[in-house]
């Protein structure tokens, strides 16, 4: 698994992945987006172009990312998600919480920029 | 349209001793699997694979998780997978402990979502459920964990 994450002189820090998030990563991804909430980088892209398979425990992850992001008055947005993910998505009906951007630009438009903290 | 199998057409097996083999060895299975149902022209949709697959990683993850105490190195795992004129069964054998009551399960979101109290795991067996026809579980006399999946391919045709 490659975890590398990235903020722009707008606040948005994008989240890269490449690999499968699933059991076995789930654990280090949600550990390494609540360092980056923690650390103030609240506006949250996660990047899933290179994800090639998700499982529960990686949504999971996602979903456990978000609700730290929220509460720290951000978002957690995805991008990029290929058609396994959509479908697991849609399964689960966690779209609606977890909405599956097309492009980074499209999760990137409606965050308020922002100085990075 | 697919064509029509006559009958029993693949069977792959494999056995795998951690974890991480376990999971890899699922997906590199199901990848050798489509393309021999590709081959004999009988590939499901993709939308139909991207079900059995996610149902069957959530079935394979939740055994290699549960059966097997956290500290046990070695997880042993078999999969066979076999593909029938109207269906894919999967067939998990694991030797870990048996279930000993209904595996917990969270059940999917319904309309009101509030992300605040969102349960952060326990959806693969709702997954499972919700992906495939039948989810089986049988503890057998030899001690072996037994799980049989099976999904219909006439819903996607």
């Amino acid at each position: 698994m490659i975890l590398q994450s990235e903020q722009g002189d707008d606040g948005i820090t994008i989240v890269h992945m490449e690999g499968r998030l699933d059991l076995l990563t789930a654990a280090e991804v949600k550990r390494d987006l609540a360092d980056l909430v923690a650390d103030g980088q609240r506006r949250l892209i996660f990047d899933l172009e290179r994800v090639s398979f998700v499982d529960s425990s990686g949504l999971g992850a996602l979903i456990s990312g978000l609700k730290a992001a929220r509460q720290a008055g951000g978002d957690l947005r995805i991008a990029r998600a290929n058609a396994q993910m959509h479908t697991l998505l849609k399964l689960t009906t966690l779209e609606r919480v977890l909405r599956p951007y097309e492009t980074i630009e499209e999760a990137r438009a409606g965050y308020t920029p922002i100085a990075a903290d | 349209m697919l064509a029509t199998p006559r009958s029993l057409l693949i069977e792959a097996q494999v056995a795998t001793q951690t974890m991480a083999e376990g999971l890899d060895a699922m997906h590199h299975l199901l990848a050798r699997f489509w393309e021999d149902a590709a081959r004999i022209d009988c590939l499901p949709s993709e939308t139909w694979r991207h079900l059995f697959t996610t149902a069957l990683a959530e079935v394979v993850a939740n055994g290699l998780r549960h059966a097997y105490a956290p500290e046990t190195p070695e997880r042993p795992l078999r999969l066979r997978l076999r593909l029938f004129p109207d269906r894919v069964e999967a067939l998990l054998i694991d030797q870990g402990e048996p279930y000993r009551s209904a595996p917990c399960t969270t059940n999917l979101p319904e309309d009101d979502v509030d992300i605040a109290n969102l349960p952060e795991s326990g959806y693969g067996l709702s997954i499972a459920y919700a992906s495939l026809d039948v989810v089986r579980y049988h503890r057998t006399r030899g001690g072996y964990n037994c799980w049989k999946l099976v999904k219909k391919l006439q819903q996607q045709r």
